[in-house]
């Protein structure tokens, strides 16, 4: 071992192991709060001049399903209070500007309304990084919601809702954002809580994402893939299967997956689909699938490569990797 | 496979202090033991860790692009260590014999080269500790070590060579 890789071990070997405070994160988000730049991204702005004419247009058009009482398909502010603007992170709603808002970085949320007490209003807006990038908001996956949640429309793009009464949740997509979701979680309660629900809800309906999710043109969905995969080939044999035709299928026996060595060789039929996903990214799904044989079940891997719209790579997912797990998946070591 | 940190930071860059609250968490541990190389003071490693972030912050808009974010931080990092060693003197917290007592060392692990090289190192200037252990610990390649001094190329392979001879020559006083 020479002198400079004696200094790499003994670096390694004194400072891997040592750790800072444990609150240390902590307290920089917390003066980060304090005094940071936070404050300055958080653009509140009264739209009394702006929307003076459309708040009262809204309120005309709510009072009619309150004198029914009904409540409105379509909601709107129920007072002719006037608007604020929430604008932050590149999302954007109309809110009374009499609510209070309050905004922490400490605690990664943002407080707005009235109060907690009977007849007030509290929204909590949030957005959290769930740590698995894969999980987008599909409508399609009845697996993707929980009981008493369903799939709607927010801004155009899918969101999870769930009604309880009292309290109302909602769970955006974020355009631009994998593993992203912005959390809205209400709570009102009586004297006055259908308005006070149609208050949240009018809130809701008139978030909008700025910048809009990008449109993506399915027409360029082949090539890119292609290219995406020509990428890959040479950072890992384990791509060498696919084929060079989007929709077409190979067959090869492998002896490695994606981000991962087999213990014995493995036939394999290896597939690639692309699809565009709402919130502005193209999926490169990389399927490779095999038969049951007398020592594994048959089963299939799916490796996903995330491109932005114009095709440039975001990441991998899937596979073999840390974010996967093994179960099912044959000769792995 | 590639952990999507820089949708992270491109988030953080549009003024999403949650996900720049979700860089600090993630980074502070591995920021804190490479400011701490340069310092050798546990204190001093978390005010230059906290300055950085702070820094990193505010000027967080300015980032060309998300997958520049680890050579751009550790620029952050390493100004803010330098700036902790010229502001105070010298405090030698960690010694030897505290990273013996560190939980998870054994001290029969700690043979006698790693601690009179490690003790040389601790000698050395700010300046050579940064260089040193931008190459030797974080193991960057050269022009990155340049880059995250904000040096020239040629100035920092200069600098890496005496930071180098200087070692050699606080070993050579010990031994």
């Amino acid at each position: 071992m020479n002198q400079q890789e004696r200094l790499s071990e003994a670096l390694h070997a004194t400072l891997d192991v040592t750790r800072p405070s444990p609150d240390l994160a902590d307290r920089i988000v917390e003066r980060l709060t304090i005094g940071g730049r936070g404050a300055s991204h958080l653009h509140v702005r009264p739209l009394h001049a702006r929307l003076a004419g459309l708040a009262a247009a809204v309120a005309v058009l709510a009072v009619v399903p309150l004198v029914l009482g009904l409540r409105a398909n379509a909601p709107s502010f129920a007072t002719a209070s006037p608007l604020a603007l929430y604008d932050r992170g590149g999302l954007a709603f109309d809110y009374p500007a009499t609510w209070k808002l309050s905004a922490s970085l400490a605690s990664q949320d943002d407080s707005l309304g009235s109060g907690s007490g009977p007849g007030q209003v509290m929204v909590t807006v949030r957005k959290d990084f769930l740590g698995a990038p894969w999980e987008v908001i599909d409508p399609t996956d009845p697996s993707g919601i929980s009981a008493g949640e369903s799939y709607v429309t927010v801004a155009g793009l899918p969101a999870i809702f769930k009604d309880s009464g009292t309290t109302l949740d909602w769970q955006l997509s974020v355009p631009g954002l994998l593993g992203y979701r912005v959390r809205i979680h209400a709570e009102f309660s009586d004297p006055g809580a259908d308005q006070l629900r149609a208050q949240v809800e009018a809130l809701v309906a008139s978030v909008r994402y700025d910048p809009p999710p990008p449109v993506l043109d399915p027409v360029n969905g082949p090539s890119l893939a292609a290219l995406a995969v020509d990428r890959e080939r040479p950072r890992d044999p384990a791509f060498a299967c696919f084929p060079d035709t989007i929709g077409a299928t190979a067959t090869a026996t492998v002896t490695s997956l994606p981000f991962a060595s087999l213990t014995r060789p493995l036939p394999v039929t290896c597939s690639i689909e692309i699809e565009p996903v709402p919130i502005g990214f193209w999926r490169v799904s990389l399927i490779e699938s095999w038969t049951a044989a007398s020592d594994r079940p048959a089963g299939s891997l799916t490796t996903t490569i995330w491109l932005y719209p114009d095709g440039t790579e975001v990441g991998l997912t899937g596979g073999l990797g840390p974010w996967a797990s093994p179960s099912g998946i044959p000769y792995a070591k | 496979m590639t952990v999507l940190v820089g949708q992270v930071v491109l988030a953080a860059r549009s003024g999403d202090a949650a996900a720049f609250a979700t860089l600090v968490r993630a980074e502070t541990p591995a920021a804190y033991r490479l400011a701490l190389s340069i310092v050798r003071s546990p204190a001093e490693a978390e005010d230059a860790v906290q300055d950085a972030f702070l820094r990193a912050w505010r000027d967080i808009g300015n980032l060309r692009q998300a997958s520049l974010w680890p050579a751009w931080f550790r620029r952050c990092l390493v100004r803010s260590a330098l700036d902790q060693t010229r502001r105070r003197p010298r405090i030698r917290e960690l010694d030897l014999e505290q990273a013996m007592n560190l939980p998870g060392v054994e001290p029969s692990v700690l043979a006698d080269d790693r601690f009179e090289l490690m003790a040389a190192f601790d000698r050395l200037a700010a300046e050579d500790r940064a260089i040193l252990a931008l190459r030797f610990y974080a193991d960057l390649e050269v022009p990155d070590v340049a880059a995250a001094l904000g040096i020239p190329l040629g100035t920092a392979k200069s600098r890496l060579h005496r930071a180098l001879g200087r070692l050699r020559e606080e070993l050579g006083q010990e031994q």
